[in-house]
């Protein structure tokens, strides 16, 4: 948690310059985040890819590469179910890699200042030789998806229950069994000799590859502006608003709701734009939340109002996590933090939260009520604010802010 | 901001502003779709052809306005972006998927 808050002021804008794989480390345990936990699947094939990258001995910019797409590698999977088919069923039904790589690849054209990553993911299901959902075999298919798919079927034979040096036997053995056929015979042999390594092993058993990333990360701090940095805000936004069709408008209404704000109390293109960013990640640890709570449509009871209550905390966590990013963790995740001290979950209040921390929650309440929820319709505008207006008066809202909202309707 | 507005019937409108829909005239906008609004016309649709930008305010005060629109069960619709700056914004923040955007 910050130190020091000036609460009449905005707050920070990011830096100019960050380390990719905390973004994208970000971005993957939003792909992991499962009903109630955050599994490390996309990170385990990131250490695995990393490993072979280096007995490859790659060069530093491939395999910085390979093991940011490997993070993000199953960004194409849409729910719970076909997540749960593609990285613990050994053999990927072919309906299911061509949807996911190809919805994958789509989404990560939208990181137009990595344009080598699209490629990588498109192709990371494809077998060295026999029947693709294109004709691509072989060589043809890039090196770093490659090892992606290796890494990711090295992953998925791995049962968390049994102890990982008894599993080595079985999964080498699967593993060679289908060299040349799925999987290029050189990287199988490279693989050989690492698994020959049971720190290798050990190293995913005692989750060991987290700081071996951390170490890795440190050679991908590059120059990020905004732009970039909104078109990853841009994918998790996806990612949240694709759950329900309850929340699929929610994200964007939010941004572009706050951003409309920020510009209205006068400040510069750049502060508009970041809390823009903020507003799409804000609901980032919604992913956390079971569809059948965000679905349900009676009235939540108290044991799931409590799961739900997680999500700012997760968002805080996971944005926090990226160094340089300004006040966007704050502005993102205090959105139901009030200024009486009566929000959730940090229970901070007015003197701890500066001012995009207090437009995010109006722009927040605004754009919940008046959208439809499964237990309720949306609420009209006047309706919507006769609530803002009460929970102003009741000091939970900043007064200018909700002025601002309704000079602006 | 200069505009023109065609009335197509008792139900529709089309707007056409020119230029930049910005902080120095979004209240222009605002107002005029605010007179719109209480003609009661059904389908608002904004020609975008001569816009060359937008920023956070005119993008705000169309989300206002679209949830206005569709309080009464009106609709309203950008017809005809031609920028592709106010294209690729549209997509980034997915206000495509709220507003309707048409060819």
């Amino acid at each position: 948690m910050q130190t020091k808050i000036e609460v009449n002021k905005l707050g920070n804008l990011p830096d100019s310059k960050m380390r990719l794989s905390e973004l994208f480390i970000t971005l993957s345990s939003a792909l992991d985040m499962d009903n109630y936990e955050i599994l490390d699947h996309s990170r385990r094939v990131a250490y695995i890819a990393l490993e072979i990258a280096e007995m490859l001995e790659l060069e530093k910019e491939e395999i910085n590469q390979l093991v940011l797409a490997a993070l993000i590698h199953d960004l194409g999977i849409v729910d719970t179910e076909k997540k749960e088919k593609a990285q613990n069923i050994f053999q990927v039904e072919l309906g299911l890699a061509e949807s996911h790589c190809r919805l994958g690849a789509e989404l990560t054209e939208k990181l137009n200042f990595m344009p080598q990553l699209a490629d990588i993911i498109y192709f990371h299901h494809h077998n060295w030789s026999g029947s693709n959902f294109d004709r691509v075999q072989g060589n043809a298919i890039p090196l770093a998806s490659r090892i992606i798919h290796l890494s990711d079927r090295i992953e998925a034979l791995i049962d968390s229950e049994t102890f990982i040096l008894n599993q080595v036997d079985h999964i080498m053995e699967t593993i060679k069994s289908r060299s040349g056929s799925w999987f290029d015979p050189e990287l199988v042999k490279i693989f050989s000799v690492i698994a020959e390594k049971e720190s290798f092993w050990l190293n995913l058993k005692v989750k060991e590859y987290n700081s071996i990333l951390e170490k890795w990360g440190r050679r991908t701090r590059v120059k990020i502006d905004l732009s970039d940095l909104e078109s990853i805000a841009s994918i998790v936004a996806h990612l949240i608003d694709r759950v329900s069709p309850f929340t699929s408008r929610h994200s964007t209404g939010v941004a572009t709701i706050a951003a409309m704000i920020t510009h209205e109390l006068g400040y510069s293109y750049q502060q508009q734009r970041a809390i823009r960013i903020a507003g799409l990640f804000h609901d980032l640890g919604k992913l956390i939340v079971p569809a059948e709570i965000i679905e349900k449509e009676a009235e939540l009871t108290a044991a799931e109002f409590k799961v739900v209550k997680q999500h700012t905390f997760y968002t805080y966590r996971l944005l926090n996590k990226i160094q340089g990013l300004g006040s966007i963790p704050e502005w993102a995740a205090f959105h139901h933090e009030r200024l009486d001290g009566t929000g959730y979950p940090f229970r901070i209040s007015g003197d701890q939260l500066n001012t995009g921390s207090r437009i995010m929650a109006v722009s927040d309440v605004f754009q919940a009520l008046t959208e439809d929820r499964p237990y309720r319709p949306a609420f009209s505008i006047a309706k919507a604010l006769g609530i803002i207006d009460s929970m102003e008066q009741e000091a939970k809202l900043d007064a200018e802010i909700v002025a601002v909202l309704k000079n602006a309707i | 901001m200069e505009s023109k507005t065609d009335v197509i019937n008792s139900e529709q409108v089309v707007i056409s502003p020119v230029g930049n829909i910005d902080f120095s005239n979004s209240q222009d906008l605002k107002d005029k779709l605010l007179e719109l609004f209480k003609k009661d016309y059904k389908k608002v649709i904004l020609d975008f052809s001569e816009v060359e930008s937008i920023d956070s305010s005119g993008l705000g005060k169309l989300l206002l306005f679209h949830k206005k629109l569709k309080e009464k069960e009106g609709k309203l619709i950008i017809r005809n972006v031609e920028s592709d700056y106010i294209k690729n914004m549209f997509e980034m923040i997915h206000l495509n998927k709220v507003i309707t955007i048409e060819e």
